[in-house]
């Protein structure tokens, strides 16, 4: 009764996805590479990646090798998105109708029971919308693939996809924190006046993290010892810390010498390895959020203090230090976003980071996070954030006028919650 | 209703299940936990839809229904926890969103009154329209709801466990109520635990196992055995199946442990390893406040607490856990359950410290732990990953326990152990607690139920004020002598 019964494999597998299966392995090669007639090295390797993930899935699946599941996600990502990288919109289009299709097909509750994979996969559900929305607009504006473009895209939304993974920590607690906005403008002019008045570029890096951290550090003690509401507590530091920067600058951007502003540029516009560097940054903190919040002990506390925090209390967490830290890594994380907005415009901006506070609530909560607390991934919102970023850019590439994207948000936020509500409903029927 | 299936995601809830209602007949429904009587209930009330079969009322064949319709219908239910406003007054929970109105559209609250108090009449309760329903004692506000039923013109009333938060001398008042109800043809059907009620108020009583009906028969045929039978599917030789075990060291020794601001009041207790000991007292007179008290929830101004013959200062149920103790606690959804977690995660959320190696869950530790727990507690569960708010309330609570076992303790704080939890379930706690005892674990078992005290303890504690007033032994402890002491005598 206690475990599954795990021998019968295969058992969720239908007859679709074996017919996928065999296109994706045998069919899919032959077609683009013998029927396409600029064959290029990229694609080449593209259709090589597909096609040994396609294998390897079928074979993964059939032993019940677990490990294996994830590194195949991984894997048919990276052809799907190698796809676009390489401009081919018809394979990129292609690719992610198939890899919808097959995580539709495959995310049935034998084959989650069979891999242990943890309930609903919510983000998956995310990760999927945000690959038709990709592909809509490749196929609506095949220049939306370039790789330029994309790496603008990433450059764009990175500074949302870093806060977005303290935010959500914050939102598993079942808090809010609507001071990040204001952290960005504040930590980013300090920062720059820090860099101006002679400090080194990483002593520069690590006062914007200061001061968003003490930003959190100062939420966190109010609303864990002193059990004030997040919500008040944030709006307050929100209005402090803008008003603070117009105090400290005077209300005027921060503006530095043309040499050193190159420099700070780097940190915004430079690549590593053909990749922008925030985007860099914010795979990092994607990956370490992901990993303290799925594999770590205290990453456990959070959703139990977000799910019961009696229950939690009781169970003998220390429910005090596990908001402060949560909240003060908010505030770092928001701090790190600081120091790449100055970074992009080359000057401490006391407007900067206007509404952001709310960009990033949306991210979380369209990667399928829940206001009541216990729910929630980085994973979902990094792809939530994401798609933020994507319509904003595909509006821009559709000719939308600019004052139609808030009303587009907007549109995203409230469709992503019924979105949820609708399967909420669904599991409980 | 008849041949009515429900499934859900692992489960089939509901299989062929069929029940009929006379007009003006009380029919109790009983089951273990997870025997389908609430998911019937929800569908009868319009919460749930079947997946097959039909409900017919008066003859009439119902489609598709919203509790709304339900209600217009005459089906009414009263939950265990009751759907009320408390801060409106009586007629205004009961004809809430159907106000009288004036010409001019607004609340007629005289009229409103008026109505509300012929209904309460009617009912022979003594309760006045105006009063506040927060103010009110818990079954006043349950009787509130028969009103609002009744409002309603409901030709069924469900009652869903209504007693389990009454006294005995509520339960007298709110059994008078049901007989008076079924004289006006209104037919009710009435679910709970406690099997001995339903000789008092029932017609007939229908069982359900496993999400089917399993027997249907008079109140003269039945006997206590011949349900609990039916229900668990198996003969129950003896509930509670007392060994005795030769008591060891005291784990648990408590001396003047005072709160000033909760009802703590110079509490002296010992638990020996492999004793179970009880504690009885009315609600409200202040076990739950020691017992938290006890394990770092509140903490206590003055005493000692010595666990393991080791002094320990407790001022958080950290200090408690690391001293060796676990608590179950009286509400399972407010201070126990992460309900939207998984099974997995509930259990391990006190032990993590032991299952993690540089704050690193080692994840194929923890399922080795959970699986075995779930085994060795026979918690039905589909999977470890199931969400713990799927599993039935004698599922829940094992899930709790095994919390606490994982932790191997030498100190068992239990508020409640069984409440709301069916027969079966029931047993194999009382079972479990046995083995525990066996093992050397020293249980501390707080109980309302006075059968349940006098079959699990070694040693009765009965609490009033806030103090200990009286101390049994398991020979010369009985109902009486405890419930004498509990409401003040001497």
């Amino acid at each position: 009764m206690a475990e599954p019964e795990t021998r019968t494999r295969l058992s969720g597998l239908s007859i679709q996805v074996v017919a996928i299966w065999l296109l994706s392995c045998v069919l899919l090669p032959i077609v683009l590479l013998k029927f396409t007639p600029a064959a290029t090295g990229g694609l080449k390797i593209v259709t090589g990646v597909f096609t040994l993930a396609c294998i390897a899935a079928g074979i993964s699946y059939a032993v019940g090798v677990r490990v294996a599941w994830h590194l195949l996600q991984a894997c048919m990502l990276l052809g799907v998105f190698l796809g676009g990288y390489y401009s081919n919109h018809v394979v990129f289009v292609g690719e992610s109708v198939l890899l919808i299709y097959l995580y539709f097909s495959l995310y049935t509750p034998e084959v989650r029971r069979e891999f242990h994979v943890h309930a609903a996969p919510r983000e998956v559900g995310v990760l999927l919308v945000l690959l038709g929305i990709c592909a809509a607009l490749a196929l609506l504006r095949p220049r939306f693939l370039e790789g330029g473009n994309l790496l603008d895209l990433g450059r764009q939304f990175s500074m949302v996809g870093v806060m977005a993974v303290g935010m959500t920590m914050v939102i598993i607690l079942g808090g809010i924190d609507l001071s990040v906005g204001s952290v960005v403008a504040l930590s980013g002019c300090l920062a720059t006046m820090a860099y101006r008045g002679g400090a080194a570029l990483w002593s520069a890096v690590l006062v914007a993290l200061g001061v968003g951290g003490a930003n959190g550090a100062f939420n966190g003690v109010l609303i864990s010892r002193f059990r004030m509401a997040p919500f008040i507590i944030t709006l307050g530091t929100m209005s402090m810390a803008r008003s603070l920067t117009n105090v400290i600058t005077d209300g005027k951007p921060v503006v530095l010498e043309p040499q050193l502003e190159q420099a700070l540029k780097t940190i915004a516009w430079a690549d590593t390895w053909g990749v922008p560097n925030p985007v860099w940054l914010m795979a990092i903190v994607v990956l370490m959020g992901h990993v303290f919040l799925t594999r770590t002990r205290t990453g456990r506390y959070i959703y139990y203090i977000g799910a019961n925090e009696e229950a939690a209390r009781l169970s003998g967490l220390n429910v005090t230090a596990v908001k402060w830290l949560v909240y003060t890594i908010c505030g770092v994380l928001a701090g790190l976003a600081g120091i790449i907005q100055a970074a992009r415009v080359a000057s401490g901006q006391p407007a900067a980071g206007w509404g952001d506070e709310l960009r990033v609530i949306a991210a979380v909560i369209i990667g399928g996070a829940s206001f009541t607390g216990g729910e929630g991934t980085v994973l979902g919102a990094l792809f939530g954030a994401a798609i933020m970023g994507v319509l904003r850019q595909g509006l821009v590439l559709l000719g939308v006028e600019t004052f139609w994207q808030k009303f587009v948000e907007g549109a995203v936020i409230i469709g992503a919650v019924a979105l949820d509500m609708l399967r909420r409903h669904r599991a409980r029927q | 209703m008849r041949g009515i299936s429900k499934a859900f995601p692992g489960v089939q809830a509901l299989d062929d299940v069929s029940l009929e209602v006379g007009r003006g007949e009380v029919v109790a429904l009983v089951g273990e936990n997870g025997a389908g009587k609430s998911t019937l209930i929800k569908i009868l009330s319009g919460c749930y839809r079947a997946d097959a079969g039909t409900t017919v009322l008066d003859g009439q064949q119902l489609g598709h229904y919203s509790p709304r319709q339900a209600q217009d219908l005459g089906i009414s239910v009263i939950y265990q926890e009751f759907n009320r406003a408390p801060t409106l007054s009586v007629a205004e929970n009961v004809f809430v969103g159907r106000e009288p109105r004036t010409r001019l559209g607004l609340v007629d609250f005289r009229q409103m009154h008026a109505d509300a108090q012929v209904i309460l009449d009617s009912l022979h309760l003594p309760l006045d329209s105006r009063r506040i329903v927060g103010s009110l004692s818990v079954a006043e506000q349950q009787m509130v709801e028969i009103a609002k039923a009744i409002s309603f013109q409901a030709k069924i009333i469900v009652m869903d466990e209504p007693t389990a938060v009454l006294t005995e001398h509520e339960t007298a008042t709110l059994f008078q109520l049901v007989r008076r109800l079924r004289d006006q043809y209104v037919s009710v059907i009435y679910i709970s635990h406690r099997l001995e009620e339903m000789f008092e108020v029932a017609d007939r009583v229908v069982v359900l196992r496993d999400g089917r009906r399993v027997g249907s028969m008079p109140i003269a045929e039945a006997t206590v055995e011949k349900v609990v039978r039916l229900m668990v599917g198996r003969e129950l030789t003896e509930m509670f199946h007392k060994e005795r075990i030769e008591w060891g060291e005291p784990v648990l020794e408590v001396r003047s442990l005072s709160r000033a601001a909760g009802k703590v009041r110079d509490v002296s207790l010992t638990v020996h390893a492999g004793e179970i000991v009880g504690m009885a007292g009315l609600v409200g007179a202040g076990r739950t406040d020691i017992a938290q008290a006890i394990f770092g929830v509140d903490r206590y101004d003055r005493g000692d607490i010595q666990v393991c013959g080791r002094p320990v200062r407790i001022r958080s149920p950290l200090d408690a856990i690391r001293a060796g103790m676990g608590f179950v606690t009286e509400d399972r959804q407010a201070q126990g359950l992460f309900l939207v977690l998984a099974v997995r995660e509930n259990m391990s959320s006190a032990s993590l410290g032991r299952l993690s190696t540089a704050d690193f869950v080692q994840f194929a530790s923890e399922r080795q732990l959970v699986a075995s727990l779930i085994d060795q507690l026979r918690i039905r569960t589909p999977s470890q990953e199931q969400e713990v708010q799927y599993l039935s309330g004698g599922n829940q609570q094992k899930v709790i326990l095994a919390r606490w076992l994982a932790l191997r303790p030498k100190v068992l704080l239990l508020d409640e152990p069984t409440r709301g939890i069916d027969v079966g379930a029931k047993a194999e706690i009382y079972a479990l607690m046995g083995e525990l005892a066996r093992q050397g674990v020293g249980i501390l078992m707080i109980s309302s139920e006075l059968p349940e005290i006098l079959g699990v303890s070694d040693r009765v504690l009965v609490v009033r004020r806030g103090s200990i007033v009286a101390e049994f032994d398991r020979d010369e402890a009985t109902q009486e002598a405890i419930m004498h002491r509990a409401t003040g005598g001497q």
